[in-house]
């Protein structure tokens, strides 16, 4: 009799569910977060520097904001919510999670630490497990990359928790580039230093209030340069260490200076 | 602009030289810097070039000023009054036997008139005026121009640094050698004149000792209005109003003539501060303002009576009805690229200006930037027009580029 009366209750509440009403706040918070995070991210492309970086990694806690904001309404108007029924709510919903969407759940959580903690942004040049390129999207259970060759690679949050994760610039525009070059060991490395350092420093891409670096050291084949830079944006990375490159390999030609080349082995 | 104008302008000179430390950009109305920020603003939202909001007087009823009145009213400065005032700020440095510091360093924001003044500064102490190598010679390193321009060892004046270097990986050692010569007195006493972009860009690349830096001190509201008053004096018997076009403000002081004191607009302060105190870049915005009435011939025979005091009216455009050149908010790496390196030379041929960008470049957008009137071209030298200076630089600015500090 009283499982009878149970049931009676539940298709009672059911039955007083307005669906409707229910599926505007669904369709509303939806609409919200793509709007926002359109919005957002065309007006992260018309601005620069560091206001890029906040609208940027607006975009994230919006979407968290509207999704708290969202299930609230959709709680409340399912079920009275009194302690007993939030409880009752979350146990199960926990429950489920924890059995049948564990990863998911893991990620889930570590996005909402990422939030916090901000190992990346939006914006940030990053490296998670061999994969690198620029955070487009910070999703509630991924981070989206997109890679110099325009891929998109998904990474799960869930990597933050084992995982190395290497943040280039840190939410700022400061990303070091370094453009390599293996010369013969005979040279003037005083001048080759010096030359590099111009090579730099007349970079139209050049960061010029950050230093700049010359790390000389000694292999057994070749001397090896690591020129150290910073370019304006960090999106220039790329045709940065070109440019470095290519006018670099041209004053050394000019001044003389050979290239280091494996040498050839021969039988006998 | 207020009474009080009038008297502030006499207490301060119109030409003063300063150290650069001592320079003082004018400071604008707080109105003007919202409305700025939210013109910078509105900017992102719109696709295509912004629209000019329409005068609120009918344009149709006020024409442009002919070149020969504009010549007139605001003609080029006198550089020679400027060279007078570096000549009292030298005047302990140029009595001493052994000079010390040996050189002296003018820095000057573009379109300052930094170049004039030192040339007309030389011609009246008759002391040599250095001409820049070629720029061949640059990229050679050539240190044979020292000999040729050194000569009997006699003072000197060098008016542009910025003719010596360029930003090239081969375009520094000559410079480098010169400040190194120079800043140790072994080629004389000297006065080298520097862009102030260049000069940013100096302090990067040479190291040795800074050498003591002057600067003309900015043209603030008085400065200006002192500066353009006496010049329209000079060319007219009956008083000139210049009022704005939509208020009728004045914006220069005027004789009082009616019973009710004249007002006065915040225009000039405004220029002052748009302009960051530079007169070319002022003076340039001013013309572009200056407007009258067809009939209004701004000749002595023709005279509008006011209560009985015979006058000439000049209207200016409100500030915020000027067409000024703006930067566009899809402008790209490569146009500002443009930009930077103009500014950072004071000014380049096209073939160097291509050698010294990127090698992956086109130079395609220098005609976009000169169809903005941002940048134009003069003889063979591409520069960044002065009334585009502004908002170039604080494109620049923005961005993350290094800029001057004026």
């Amino acid at each position: 009799m009283n499982n009878l009366t149970e049931n009676s209750f539940l298709l009672q509440a059911l039955a007083d569910v307005n669906f409707l009403q229910l599926g505007l706040i669904v369709f509303g918070a939806w609409l919200l977060i793509a709007l926002s995070s359109r919005s957002l991210s065309w007006l992260a492309n018309r601005v620069s520097g560091r206001f890029r970086f906040f609208v940027l990694s607006s975009i994230p806690v919006l979407r968290l904001l509207i999704i708290v904001i969202a299930l609230v309404l959709t709680i409340t108007s399912l079920i009275e919510p009194t302690m007993e029924n939030l409880m009752v709510l979350l146990g199960l919903f926990g429950l489920g999670l924890g059995v049948a969407f564990k990863d998911f759940a893991s990620s889930l959580l570590a996005g909402v630490v990422t939030l916090y903690e901000a190992p990346y942004r939006p914006g940030d040049w990053i490296e998670i497990n061999g994969a690198y390129g620029e955070v487009k999207a910070i999703n509630m259970r991924c981070v989206e990359i997109v890679t110099p060759d325009d891929t998109v690679v998904v990474i799960p949050h869930l990597k933050l928790w084992d995982q190395l994760i290497f943040n280039a610039n840190d939410g700022s525009q400061n990303l070091q580039c370094v453009a390599d070059f293996y010369l013969h060991p005979h040279h003037d490395a005083t001048q080759v230093k010096r030359l590099l350092y111009d090579v730099a420093l007349t970079s139209a891409f050049l960061q010029i209030r950050k230093p700049i670096s010359v790390i000389v050291s000694e292999k057994p084949w070749a001397t090896h340069y690591r020129l150290k830079a910073y370019p304006i944006e960090p999106r220039q990375q790329f045709h940065f260490v070109t440019d470095l490159t290519i006018r670099g390999k041209a004053a050394l030609n000019r001044v003389g200076v050979e290239y280091a080349a494996i040498p050839t082995l021969t039988n006998g | 602009m207020n009474p009080n104008s009038t008297v502030e302008t006499q207490k301060t000179p119109s030409w003063q030289y300063v150290s650069v430390a001592s320079y003082q950009p004018p400071s604008a109305p707080v109105t003007y810097s919202a409305r700025e920020r939210y013109t910078s603003f509105r900017r992102l939202f719109q696709r295509s070039k912004p629209e000019q909001d329409g005068p609120l007087i009918s344009t149709d009823k006020l024409l442009s000023l002919p070149l020969c009145q504009l010549d007139r009213l605001a003609p080029a400065p006198v550089w020679q009054r400027c060279a007078e005032a570096l000549d009292s700020e030298l005047k302990d440095w140029l009595q001493q036997e052994d000079p010390t510091p040996p050189v002296i360093v003018m820095v000057g924001p573009p379109h300052s008139g930094n170049i004039e003044t030192l040339e007309a500064w030389a011609e009246i102490h008759a002391w040599r005026t250095l001409k820049g190598p070629t720029p061949e010679q640059i990229l050679a390193g050539d240190t044979s121009w020292f000999a040729a321009q050194i000569g009997d060892g006699s003072p000197w004046v060098l008016p542009a640094l910025e003719n010596l270097y360029l930003r090239h990986v081969e375009g520094l050692k000559l410079l480098r050698h010169f400040l190194d010569l120079a800043c140790a007195g072994q080629i004389g006493q000297g006065i080298i004149g520097c862009d102030s972009w260049a000069w940013a860009f100096i302090s990067h690349l040479w190291h040795g000792r800074t050498p003591t830096t002057l600067t003309l001190q900015a043209f603030d509201e008085p400065r200006l209005a002192a500066h353009f008053q006496p010049q329209i004096s000079e060319c007219n018997s009956s008083p000139l109003l210049f009022r704005l076009s939509d208020t009728g403000h004045y914006v220069l002081p005027a004789p009082e003539i009616g019973e009710k004191p004249n007002e006065y607009s915040k225009f000039l302060q405004i220029l002052a501060a748009h302009s960051r105190g530079i007169l070319g870049v002022a003076q340039a915005i001013w013309r572009t303002s200056m407007q009258a009435e067809p009939d209004e011939k701004l000749s002595e025979e023709d005279e509008n009576t006011n209560n009985n005091i015979p006058h000439h009216t000049v209207w200016i455009i409100p500030w915020n009805q000027l067409k000024l050149p703006v930067v566009p908010a899809k402008i790209g790496h490569g146009e500002a690229f443009i930009l930077h390196a103009l500014l950072l030379h004071n000014g380049l041929p096209y073939d160097l200006l291509k050698l010294l960008l990127p090698t992956s470049q086109g130079m395609e957008n220098i005609y976009w930037l000169e169809e903005e009137g941002l940048v134009t071209q003069n003889d063979t030298v591409w520069k960044v027009t002065a009334q585009g200076y502004p908002a170039a630089r604080q494109f620049l600015q923005s961005n993350g580029y290094l800029v001057d500090q004026f």
